[in-house]
């Protein structure tokens, strides 16, 4: 398959038949459409093309940027679409809670504008919002800057009524059910309202994260109203769900059904099985089986610090068995030796004796113990966890800034067989004794 | 609009204890004419710990923001912890020096007429330069008292080279990194300043925000150091703010509820329509929750000083350490984080108004100034407390609150609030979470009606007592709080 254009491979994404042992509801049939099979990775590639194709050869005259206020898919879209026509990008969000969504956006040459978060001194004549912000910085310089402005552009509905929408109702011309997330609410109204005109009979499911949860690209029922696109009345009804249900229903399509989502479409497919089960209960005797589509939208890829964070036990670390300075027992690290400021003192110069000061090189270099040498704490760990690295027989005295954290060391070094010990109270003690201090020549320019 | 919404306020133990006694808080509030505060100091105390707990190394310098009270209770109380004070005016300089502050646990900020910097140089105070202009009238008043040098730090508008472009709002405040060369040239040709560190003060919130400004502060910090200065203070300023209510959700629940009425075009459960901020656009959306929402904060002090703690320093590890091992200071100024739940304000009920189109208004003895934070109200619903002969299981009310101004703004909650029972003449209500800023900053005198006055309540065996503020030491207390 030879294609010229990335963007020709926008769209005519496959729906995959969920297994009926996976979601368990007999009486009804649920595909999930597989917008995630897009190039940049979700159905905002869509949305992006939609908003961009009309205004692109303008905007290529004119050599503006692409301006957004997005912290996720459509800025990486939008980004990757601008770098194929010779554009630049820039997006404007509150902060972004991804880090992966970030290191892709840099990656990717976007420029990043993210706002402060809640402000101390809220001011009620402050535009505030970062829509807001990316609308006035367009309209400041309008030769410079395209602004697509997802949440008001029409083109974004009309992108999923033309292509998603046209796509769904031409495999399963019988649907039933479409559950949708909302975010900009583009693909549920732009696919739910074809669906209506073409199917009376068809329910349109708005799905949303429960008040104070957070499925990331999506919205919580409390903060629908701030959506230009959102029309209550427009939906069937709207489904609740947590945090932990999203990424419960997400660990089940990427573990069961290969389907490698991202957490709203988790949350996506739980309640379309929630509301499934409860319409095939309640169905009367001769009433066909329910079709159902949810939308796959995005890759399970960039959520894995969402997923550290909300649900670490997935990445319980193996056990091992190897020692390790963080790992010792306290008892272990508590008996270690100790030597006071004037006992160190008295065998600085000793043959086969070494102090390592594993402070900061900026604290070193201020004043250390003549005759120390330098190594962080976390890199002298690697080394010594390593094997060996001090000579047969050699005495070490380790050393920080009060002589707690150096007396894992010394007693991991103990443990290898080394006459090791740490500066009782560290640098600090030292001082308190009136022992000389060295300093490098030159502190270091970070 | 849900009838039995309600902010119901957050009450420390201490204070449970004393609402225990309503006749004898009654008693109290016909102690003055106007609004009475009560305050308990020795619950600062706790407020401290939170800081101490949150960043367990001696490098953690806490300064009390002096504007956040005027009363000399608190001073003498954050003396008697060990604490720092930051003060901003003359006045204030004064009233920390008769606490008991010597000059060295001073700091001065904000706007500096001469006199100020005058008399700051003498007491060697640590003066927070905050421009260019500044530090040339300091250097100029120094020149009039030979001998004497000059403690400083270098306020910032903003941390220079950020890691992360953060959009922050304009300021009054703070040098402008641009001008920084031009300002060490200043320092490095006057002997007699001594440039102790940097600082910058920021409305931010987000935890992750706070430690990026941090982090681009110490970088600064320690660039000095190949420039021949030897700074030692990161001072990230105050801003720590904790939320006064019972049930934190309670807040972002109630915004949601005017979203609602807002978008549905139904009545606000609020005075003269007010939407604290949020409007409705053109095209039927939302605007300004955000900001609605910042009225009650999210984030806890744990939580900015972990993130602070966490930040990257130059050497490419923790900020905490990196303090720790050059024996470098973190300071910060709480004013309203060391008086949470520290104060609460009894303000008698006049009369209670029925309207036949509205919810009822409960005219006070008191005013909207007499219990304001720069133009903030206090976002709880007050206690009341009535005598107890009076009347019982009547069914919850949602009033107004009008204060004794002849304006029709003058009220002391925009929301309606809800209470037990009809208030009748006689009732007191008990606004809680009161002492910082709200009690004082913006009290003033329009009729000539009078200022709020302050005591501080105890309770021993026999119930609660108070002592006049001016009286109050914490090293002469009977109690045993202030060992």
């Amino acid at each position: 398959m030879i294609v010229n254009s990335v963007a020709e491979l926008i769209g005519r994404t496959p729906l995959l038949k969920i297994p009926v042992e996976v979601h368990g509801i007999h009486g009804a049939e649920l595909y999930a459409k597989l917008e995630y099979m897009n190039p940049f990775g979700s159905l905002k590639d869509r949305v992006a093309l939609g908003m961009l194709e009309p205004v692109l050869e303008s905007a290529k005259a004119k050599r503006q940027t692409i301006l957004e206020a997005s912290s996720g898919n459509t800025a990486k879209a939008l980004c990757a679409l601008a770098g194929v026509n010779g554009l630049k990008f820039k997006t404007v969000t509150n902060r972004i809670k991804t880090p992966e969504v970030r290191m892709v956006l840099q990656t990717l040459g976007a420029e990043i504008e993210e706002l402060p978060g809640l402000s101390d001194c809220p001011d009620p004549l402050d535009p505030n919002d970062f829509t807001a912000v990316a609308a006035r910085m367009a309209a400041a310089e309008p030769e410079r800057y395209l602004y697509t402005d997802q949440y008001f552009n029409e083109r974004n509905l009309a992108a999923h009524y033309q292509t998603t929408g046209r796509e769904i109702l031409s495999d399963l011309p019988a649907v039933t059910d479409y559950f949708c997330f909302l975010g900009t609410c583009g693909s549920a109204m732009g696919v739910g309202k074809l669906l209506k005109e073409q199917v009376p009979f068809a329910n349109v499911w708005g799905v949303v994260a429960a008040a104070g949860h957070h499925v990331p690209g999506g919205r919580n029922s409390a903060e629908l109203w701030e959506v230009g696109f959102f029309k209550r009345e427009f939906f069937s009804d709207l489904i609740e769900g947590t945090r932990d249900q999203a990424i419960e229903g997400m660990l089940e399509l990427n573990r069961r059904v290969g389907i490698l989502c991202g957490p709203t479409t988790g949350l996506t497919y739980v309640a379309a099985c929630r509301k499934l089960r409860e319409l095939t209960l309640s169905r009367s005797a001769g009433e066909g089986k329910r079709i159902a589509v949810f939308i796959a939208c995005d890759r399970l890829e960039s959520y894995m610090s969402y997923l550290k964070n909300h649900a670490p036990d997935i990445f319980a670390a193996a056990t091992s068995t190897r020692r390790r300075v963080e790992g010792l027992d306290p008892d272990e690290v508590g008996a270690s030796p100790q030597l006071s400021p004037n006992a160190l003192k008295e065998c600085i110069g000793q043959s086969n004796f070494f102090v390592v000061d594993i402070r900061g090189n900026f604290a070193f270099s201020r004043g250390h113990i003549p005759g120390s040498i330098n190594v962080l704490d976390e890199l002298f760990a690697q080394m010594i966890e390593e094997g060996s690295v001090f000579p047969t027989g050699a005495k070490i005295c380790v050393v920080c800034s009060v002589g707690t954290i150096s007396r894992k060391y010394a007693a991991f070094l103990l443990g290898q067989g080394y006459q090791a010990a740490s500066l009782d109270g560290g640098i600090t003690a030292w001082k308190r004794a009136g022992h000389p201090l060295a300093q490098t020549s030159q502190i270091p320019r970070n | 609009m849900t009838e039995d919404f309600s902010l119901r306020a957050a009450i420390h133990p201490e204070w449970r204890t004393a609402l225990e006694y309503p006749d004898k808080l009654l008693e109290l509030a016909r102690l003055h004419y106007g609004p009475l505060h009560l305050i308990m100091p020795q619950l600062m105390r706790e407020n401290l710990s939170v800081f101490k707990q949150s960043w367990p190394d001696s490098t953690l310098s806490v300064l009390f923001a002096h504007k956040s009270t005027k009363s000399p209770a608190f001073m003498r109380m954050a003396e008697h912890l060990g604490l720092g004070i930051d003060v901003a005016s003359v006045e204030e300089l004064v009233s920390a020096l008769a606490a008991g502050f010597r000059g060295h646990r001073i700091q001065v900020t904000g706007v500096k007429p001469n006199e100020l910097l005058l008399l700051a140089s003498k007491h060697g105070c640590l003066i927070s330069v905050d421009s260019e202009p500044e530090l040339i009238r300091l250097t100029e008043t120094l020149s009039r008292i030979k001998g004497v040098s000059a403690r400083i730090l270098l306020r910032l508008s903003s941390p220079p080279n950020l890691t992360r472009a953060l959009a922050l709002r304009d300021s009054k405040f703070g040098i402008d990194p641009q001008q920084l060369g031009a300002v060490f040239d200043h320092i490095r040709s006057h002997k007699e300043l001594d440039l102790q560190g940097f600082h910058h003060h920021s409305e931010e919130q987000d935890p992750d925000n706070r430690a990026v400004l941090a982090e681009g502060l110490l970088r600064l910090l320690v660039d000095c150091y190949s420039q021949g200065f030897s700074p030692t203070i990161l001072n990230i300023g105050g801003g720590f703010r904790q939320s006064n209510l019972a049930n934190p959700a309670a807040w972002p629940a109630f915004v949601g509820e005017l979203e609602r009425a807002l978008v549905e075009n139904s009545r606000l459960p609020t005075w003269r329509e007010h939407a604290f901020g949020m409007s409705l656009s053109r095209s039927g959306t939302i605007m300004g929750r955000e900001r609605a929402l910042g009225r009650v904060s999210s984030a806890s002090i744990p939580a900015v000083l972990h993130a602070v703690g966490a930040a990257r320093a130059p050497d490419g590890r923790d900020l905490r350490r990196f303090i720790l091992e050059n024996e470098f200071q973190l300071a910060v100024e709480p004013g309203a984080a060391l008086l949470h739940h520290c104060g609460v304000s009894l303000v008698s009920v006049i009369e209670t108004k029925h309207r036949s189109r509205d919810y009822p208004l409960v005219v006070l003895r008191a005013n909207a100034l007499n219990l304001t934070q720069r133009g903030r109200e206090l976002l709880t619903d007050p206690l009341l407390i009535g005598p107890s002969s009076a009347q019982v299981g009547e069914a919850p009310v949602r009033a107004f609150l009008g204060g004794n101004l002849c304006r029709d703004s003058d009220v002391l909650s925009s929301r309606a609030v809800l209470l037990p029972r009809i208030p009748m003449e006689g009732d007191v209500l008990c606004f809680c979470n009161t002492a910082a800023y709200f009690s004082d900053f913006e009290d003033a005198q329009p009729h000539q009606h009078p200022l709020g006055k302050k005591y501080v309540l105890s309770i021993s065996g026999e119930g609660p007592w108070v002592q006049s503020e001016e009286s109050y030491y914490p090293e002469l207390e009977r109690t045993n709080d202030c060992k």
